[in-house]
C-alpha cells in the first residue's frame, strides 16, 4: 500500500487492515518467554502509529513504517524486560520452598523445550541480526522484503542474515551440548 | 542462498518452531478499545465502536485455524476489558470506555534526557546484581538511590519488582506486601509488568502460610490475566493453596480448567495428578 493510498486511509481502516500483520510479527520478536505481553505491546505500537499518522508522508509503504514502529515498541520491551529476568529466576527459586503441585512440571515438552532454547540462542544475538533471522526463517520473508522493511540494500541483508545464521547455530549449538551434559 | 551449508540446519532448527496463535476476537477488541481510550480525544467514538465489533469476526476469519484455547471467551466480569460481547444495539450506552486519561500517552518519556533510560537502567542493573551476589540490603540502598534520582522513571515497575525481590531476600515478607500494596495504589505503576504485582502479593502469601487470603487473592485476579504464563502461575498457586487447605474438589476444578486451557502445557503433569488425587 503506498502513499496514495495511506493519504485517504483513516485510522480504523489501517488498524483493521494491518492489525494481524502487526500482531505476528510482534509475537514473533517477542517471543516466548514475552508472549503474555503481546496485546499490551499491540496496544502501544497502534497507540503511536496513532500519533504519527498524520504526519506520514514517506514514499514508502505503510506496512515499512508500521514495522518500524513495531520493532522499536518491541526493542523497548524486551530492553526493559532484562531487568526482569532476575525477578523470575528468583521467583522460581522462591517456588521450591512452597510445595509444589507439579512435581513433573521441570519436565517440558520436547517441543517447549526447542522452542525456548531457539529464542535463548536468538536472544543472545545482537538486535539486528535477531530480527532478520525472525523475519526470514519463521515469517518467511524473502531477502527483499525484508530490505524493504528495513529500509536496506538487498546485498546488505544477505551478508546479516550470513552472518546471523553463524552466530545463531554457534550459540544454539553450544546450548544443545550444554543441555546434554 | 541454497548453497549456504547452514541454511537446512537453520530451517530444521526453526521449522520446529510452532506458528503465531491467533489473535482471538475478544483479544483484537480488548486491543482496540485500549487504543481508542488511549487516543479518544483525537478519534470520533462511533468509528471505533463500529471498528471494534467488526474487528473480532475478521480476526477470526483471518486466524480461523489458530488454537482453541485461544478463542476461549475473556470472562465478561473484567471491568477494564469490556469486549466484542456487548450488543449492538445497546452499544452506544454502555459505558465502554474508561474516563479519559488526563495526561498523554507517554508522559513519563517526554522532556527526559535520552541517556535517561539508560542511567535508570544502570542503577536497577546494580540493584540486580547486588541480589545475585546475594546483598539484598544493598540492593535496597541503591533501590533508595534509584527513587531519589528518579521518582518518575520510566522502569518504575521494574523498580517495585526489584525492591520487593530484595525485600523477600532479607526475609521481611511483610514489608514486601506493605511495598505491593503501595506500589497498587500508586497511578504510575502501570504497563504490563504491573499486573504481575497482584499475582505476586498472592504467592506471597502462599508463602508465608496465609492460605485463605491466597485463595481470596488468587481468585480475585485470576480471571484478569492474559492467556499465558502468569495465568499459568496464578491457577498453580491456587491449586497449590487449596490442596493445602485440604479443599480438594476445588483445587481439582481449577486443575481440569488448566488442562482444557492448556493442552501441553508446562504444568500439565502436576494438574494431572492432582485430578487422579482421591477426594478424601
Amino acid at each position: 500500500m503506498g502513499l496514495a493510498h495511506q493519504e485517504t486511509l483513516s485510522f480504523a481502516e489501517l488498524y483493521q487492515e494491518h492489525l494481524p500483520l502487526v500482531w505476528r510479527w510482534t509475537h514473533r520478536l517477542l517471543g516466548p518467554a514475552d508472549a503474555g505481553d503481546a496485546e499490551d505491546v499491540l496496544q502501544d505500537i497502534f497507540v503511536i502509529a496513532h500519533r504519527q499518522l498524520p504526519k506520514f508522508r514517506s514514499e514508502g509503504k505503510v506496512s515499512t513504517w508500521l514495522y518500524g514502529i513495531t520493532e522499536k515498541v518491541v526493542r523497548d520491551h524486551r530492553r526493559k524486560k532484562r531487568f526482569r529476568s532476575f525477578f523470575i529466576r528468583g521467583q522460581e527459586e522462591a517456588d521450591q520452598n512452597v510445595p509444589s503441585v507439579a512435581p513433573g512440571a521441570a519436565l517440558l515438552l520436547e517441543a517447549h523445550q526447542k522452542h525456548q532454547r531457539v529464542y535463548r540462542a536468538l536472544d543472545a544475538l545482537k538486535e539486528r541480526s535477531r530480527t532478520v533471522l525472525i523475519l526470514q526463517s519463521m515469517e518467511g520473508l524473502s531477502g527483499e522484503e525484508i530490505a524493504e522493511l528495513l529500509g536496506a540494500k538487498v546485498s546488505t541483508v544477505w551478508v546479516w542474515l550470513h552472518r546471523a545464521r553463524e552466530q545463531f547455530l554457534k550459540h544454539y549449538e553450544a546450548m544443545e551440548r550444554e543441555e546434554e551434559r | 542462498m541454497s548453497a549456504d551449508p547452514s541454511e537446512k540446519k537453520m530451517a530444521d532448527i526453526l521449522g520446529q518452531i510452532p506458528p503465531v496463535p491467533a489473535l482471538s476476537p475478544d483479544a483484537a477488541a480488548r486491543v482496540a478499545f485500549a487504543v481508542e481510550r488511549r487516543t479518544r480525544r483525537s478519534m470520533p467514538k462511533a468509528r471505533w465502536i463500529f471498528a471494534a465489533l467488526l474487528l473480532g469476526p475478521l480476526a477470526y476469519a483471518l486466524f480461523g485455524s489458530g488454537r482453541r484455547s485461544d478463542l476461549t471467551p475473556t470472562p465478561s466480569t473484567v471491568v477494564s476489558q469490556p469486549v466484542s460481547k456487548v450488543p449492538s444495539e445497546v452499544a452506544s450506552e454502555v459505558p465502554i470506555v474508561a474516563p479519559a486519561p488526563k495526561k498523554r500517552a507517554f508522559p513519563s518519556k517526554r522532556g527526559m534526557p535520552a541517556d535517561s533510560l539508560a542511567q535508570e537502567s544502570a542503577l536497577l542493573t546494580t540493584a540486580f546484581n547486588h541480589l545475585r551476589s546475594g546483598s539484598p540490603t544493598e540492593a535496597l540502598v541503591t533501590l533508595d538511590a534509584y527513587r531519589a534520582q528518579f521518582p518518575q522513571g520510566q522502569l518504575q515497575t521494574e523498580a517495585v519488582l526489584v525492591r520487593i525481590q530484595a525485600l523477600v531476600g532479607t526475609g521481611d515478607v511483610p514489608s514486601a506486601l506493605n511495598d505491593i500494596d503501595a506500589a497498587l495504589a500508586q497511578k504510575n505503576i502501570k504497563g504490563p509488568r504491573a499486573r504481575e504485582l497482584p499475582l505476586l502479593k498472592a504467592e506471597l502469601l502462599l508463602r508465608s502460610g496465609r492460605l485463605v487470603e491466597a485463595v481470596v487473592e488468587f481468585e480475585r485476579i485470576g480471571q484478569r490475566l492474559p492467556h499465558g504464563e502468569l495465568e499459568e502461575r496464578a491457577m498453580s498457586g491456587r491449586v497449590n493453596a487449596l490442596l493445602q487447605l485440604r479443599r480438594v474438589a476445588e483445587a481439582q476444578e481449577i486443575a481440569r480448567e488448566y488442562v482444557q486451557k492448556y493442552p501441553g502445557g508446562r504444568l500439565g503433569q502436576g494438574m494431572q495428578e492432582v485430578l487422579s488425587r482421591s477426594n478424601e
